[in-house]
């Protein structure tokens, strides 16, 4: 289900149109569809699915890609030839079953039993995303609540600690969708105050494989965003509180390219205050290229205003064009070699501008959702998708993405 | 009961933020959960929250794990206003009026 998605009352007026096809020859973007449920999680680190509206979201993937996994990274995952996936052993004996690897806990410390860890390092070959897959086929322990952890760390024995984790309770397969660096290693370890020494657990395998992309997560509860149904065009969205609710990528390399096209479908629900729908950046203000979407801007209030910037800032909607509350296809174009920028509303050119925006290309940071490098200036209202492509798109795909965004929105293009 | 109906604000005095935080993470609801600058009577310096919760959190949260020392005190100076439904920003701001709260100005 890696394809673009319509839900029942979406109309397919693109045609065979899939987004995907604007990263035909690699271009760096993202591409969010909270339509599809596959590329959501409610957890950031991917072990608990989306299921239905009004669930949270905690990690959307970004299908640009198409969602496929990365070769096995795990030499004999599957423990046919022995226990070498685990070179590294503490508080415990790892044994060699029938294809498995029985870890038994010799010693206990504070909360923990046995740990075992990959190789120091490299595991993970490049920074980013990793599906982690185990399977526990059978497990022998004292206390029921003695679980495994599944963790990426910093050290072989510093799992306990790491953020990055999940949890494997019983017997069965367990996924996370988990990051990680060059620089770390994953470690399963037994814990829970309830280790006892003599306590086992069979893994029948161990996976890791990269998924590429340029996935938007949130780790804080607090702060993520609820899916959403409009029950009208049936598409499903992200709803944000407008106080704190918020998401960011890992950075983005978008130093190959001075173009940046910007398509959304979104609903704006107040415009009291400035909201950072999409920004490059922790604050565009005082990083080079960069761009943002506000929505809305304030002082004085600017329906959308899109931003960009290469070694100087140029904006365009300067204008109250759609009072809140409005559901608008927004697109932002800019060019800083050929110093243009414009923003699009509903299939209409809003104002489209000429001048400089310095020089360079834009830069390698992370990507922030809803709210000012995670901290400030939230955006109250709806988010039905995000597509970001590294250059001009020409105007049949400008056309194509935005009836797209209008069949979700339920907006009317001009 | 696996939707999340529940709007939850919470609203915490600054010397209480990092160790309602640090309760709120022991929990499994990640970290800086209270993220929101708020300012109260005397330019007091407050922090917030919104979220959503099934029943079943609130009922935890009701009885937190005694992993951070002292818990039921920090958790005393924690404010928390649920509602069932409802829009999210309305129960932000009536909460924040309420107790006399304002969002900390903020730089576009």
């Amino acid at each position: 289900m890696f394809g673009w998605q319509l839900r029942p009352g979406l109309h397919a007026g693109a045609g065979a149109f899939n987004p995907r096809s604007l990263f035909r020859s690699g271009e760096q973007g993202v591409l969010y569809d909270p339509n599809d449920l596959s590329a959501l999680f409610q957890d950031s680190a991917g072990t608990t699915p989306v299921t239905a509206a009004d669930q949270p979201v905690g990690l959307m993937l970004d299908k640009r890609l198409g969602l496929v996994r990365g070769p096995e990274l795990v030499a004999d995952g599957g423990f046919d030839a022995g226990v070498t996936a685990f070179p590294y052993v503490a508080r415990g004996t790892v044994t060699h079953g029938l294809s498995s690897a029985v870890l038994t806990t010799t010693s206990i410390a504070g909360t923990s039993g046995v740990t075992v860890a990959l190789p120091s390092a490299p595991v993970f070959p490049v920074a980013g995303r990793y599906e982690v897959r185990i399977t526990v086929s059978s497990r022998s322990v004292a206390n029921a609540s003695h679980r495994l952890l599944v963790a990426v760390s910093s050290g072989q024995n510093s799992g306990l600690s790491a953020t990055e984790r999940f949890y494997a309770p019983g017997v069965g397969e367990y996924t996370g969708i988990l990051n990680a660096t060059t620089s770390n290693t994953l470690t399963i370890s037994s814990i829970d105050g309830a280790a006892t020494i003599g306590d086992t657990f069979t893994l029948s395998s161990i996976s890791i494989r990269e998924l590429p992309g340029n996935h938007a997560f949130q780790a804080t509860a607090a702060s993520r965003p609820i899916l959403r149904q409009n029950a009208t065009t049936g598409a499903y969205y992200l709803e944000t509180d407008g106080s704190d609710d918020w998401m960011q990528t890992n950075a983005i390399n978008f130093t190959g390219t001075d173009k940046v096209s910007v398509f959304t479908g979104v609903r704006k629900l107040s415009d009291a205050a400035f909201g950072t729908f999409v920004e490059l950046s922790a604050d565009f203000n005082v990083n080079n290229g960069t761009f943002i979407l506000a929505a809305p801007a304030v002082s004085p209030t600017r329906s959308y205003r899109f931003v960009s910037r290469g070694t100087a800032a140029q904006s365009v909607g300067s204008t109250n064009f759609a009072p809140a509350p409005s559901s608008n296809v927004i697109t932002g174009l800019a060019d800083i070699s050929g110093q243009s920028v414009s923003i699009r509303s509903n299939g209409v050119v809003i104002e489209a501008l000429s001048a400089s925006l310095g020089t360079g290309e834009y830069g390698n940071y992370p990507l922030y959702l809803f709210r000012r490098g995670g901290t400030s200036l939230p955006f109250a209202g709806h988010f039905y998708g995000l597509t970001i492509v590294g250059r001009l798109c020409t105007a049949a795909e400008i056309r194509a993405i935005e009836r797209l965004y209008a069949a979700k929105t339920g907006v009317i293009l001009a | 009961m696996t939707d999340y109906t529940l709007s939850v604000v919470q609203l915490c005095p600054d010397a209480y933020r990092g160790a309602a935080n640090a309760i709120a993470e022991a929990s499994g609801f990640g970290p800086n959960n209270l993220s929101v600058e708020l300012r109260g009577p005397g330019d007091s310096v407050w922090w917030g929250c919104h979220a959503w919760w099934v029943p079943s959190v609130l009922e935890a949260a009701m009885n937190p794990p005694d992993e951070v020392p002292g818990t039921a005190e920090i958790l005393a100076q924690v404010v928390t206003s649920v509602q069932v439904g409802g829009d999210p920003q309305s129960h932000w701001q009536e909460a924040l009026a309420a107790n006399g709260l304002s969002v900390y100005a903020q730089e576009a």
